[in-house]
């Protein structure tokens, strides 16, 4: 073939384009799960204390709200999602909220926060943990007068994560 | 600077006189802003040592094969898919290192040191040079790597570690500095930009200084040469006039 000529070149393009898609798909094909497994490691000492025991898979998830941060899925057991709220401190606060296949609440766990004892911090003790556990998806979380914000960044929380379970 | 000298000159002349860094001054971005932990600076240095090494490699067999008017986009894909590949592996097996690094192993593909390598040299040069080429070019990056990031952690942490980064254990902790006389400034840009200026200026001295070096030796040696011819001359004018 004419070196000189165009479809030389496009060959020759078409060509090592396709041995490097080649290439990367075989690698990713490898690496995909390792990866996917890794995202899980740095939660899976918070998702078992949930589901203890279960096997836990990183959920793809879109999320208009802005506020969850990560979708597992705990086999055949339900759904955890990981959700980030700004309450009074405005670094704002982390924790865990998990419905059962059935649609209640499995669980609501903090994992960092720095709210005002007394006030925000009520809403991670056990009066408030107890009211979240005993709701289902068709509940909205209550508010706590005294930790107005807080309370409204679970509240709001809570339905981020009751949109994308029933959207599952 | 001719072959000659180069190959006089030794491994670790060359690491001075053909460092991308500090003496091509080719990849700068990603020294500047990834040297802050010897970790850091180890984990780029071996990423971009495979990539170069490799995309020599691959690039010195397929240049004879390439039209000049799409050898950029030739390179650029091979360069790519090496990043993306090393990407991926380290994003499975060094998660930690990954994500400190972030987006400075994607940039590896724009780092002037890969393109401009092959450029220069892997598309006119056989498979073993080209890899030899890659490999020394990545070898002294990573030296330069590892020179600003031990500067730059000393003096604006006080420790020295090191961390295994498949599993983000550590090898060793050392504090040089006590707590409270550490320089933080280093560990910012502005100290990025401070340690690089002073270790180009010091690679600067070096190769002014061993150039005086070289040309008082090749004057020395070319001197002698005249006087030994003069004096040849003279014995032969000598042996003429006995006879």
């Amino acid at each position: 073939m004419n070196r000189e000529g165009t479809l030389y070149k496009v060959v020759l393009l078409g060509v090592l384009c396709a041995i490097c898609g080649l290439l990367l798909g075989g690698v990713n094909a490898l690496t995909a799960p390792i990866i996917a497994e890794a995202a899980i490691a740095n939660e899976k000492a918070n998702l078992e204390k949930i589901y203890p025991g279960a096997n836990f898979t990183a959920v793809d998830f879109e999320d208009e709200s802005g506020m969850i941060q990560g979708v597992y899925s705990a086999e055949g057991k339900g759904m955890i999602y990981k959700i980030h709220g700004v309450g009074y401190a405005s670094d704002g606060f982390d924790f865990l909220l998990a419905f059962n296949d059935d649609g209640t609440v499995g669980g609501y766990q903090v994992l960092a926060e720095n709210e005002t004892s007394g006030f925000g911090k009520r809403c991670f003790e056990d009066e408030y943990v107890s009211q979240i556990n005993a709701l289902t998806t068709s509940d909205t979380a209550p508010l706590l007068s005294g930790a107005t914000l807080t309370s409204t960044a679970v509240q709001k929380g809570f339905a981020a994560a009751v949109a994308l379970f029933n959207a599952r | 600077m001719s072959e000659s000298n180069e190959k006089k000159r030794g491994f670790w002349s060359e690491m001075i006189y053909n460092n991308p860094v500090f003496g091509l001054y080719l990849g700068i971005c990603s020294t500047l802003a990834i040297t802050t932990t010897l970790n850091n600076a180890l984990g780029m240095g071996v990423a971009v040592i495979v990539v170069l090494t490799i995309s020599n490699i691959v690039i010195s067999l397929i240049a004879p094969l390439t039209p000049d008017e799409i050898h950029i986009p030739v390179y650029i894909v091979v360069i790519a898919t090496l990043v993306t590949l090393v990407g991926m592996l380290m994003q499975a097996y060094t998660p930690e290192l990954y994500t400190t690094l972030g987006t400075f192993i994607d940039l590896i593909v724009v780092n002037c040191i890969i393109l401009g390598r092959a450029e220069a040299y892997a598309c006119s040069h056989n498979v073993a040079e080209s890899a030899r080429d890659g490999l020394m070019m990545g070898l002294s990056y990573t030296f330069s790597l590892l020179a600003m990031s031990l500067i730059r952690q000393i003096l604006g942490s006080g420790v020295i570690e090191l961390s295994n980064p498949m599993t983000n254990q550590l090898i060793f902790s050392l504090r040089l500095i006590p707590e409270g006389f550490e320089i933080p400034v280093f560990t910012t840009q502005t100290g990025a930009f401070l340690t690089f200026a002073i270790l180009a200026a010091l690679v600067s001295a070096y190769k002014l200084n061993n150039e005086k070096k070289e040309a008082a030796a090749a004057k020395a040696k070319a001197d002698a040469a005249k006087e030994a011819a003069k004096a040849a001359a003279a014995a032969a004018a000598k042996v003429k006039e006995a006879a």
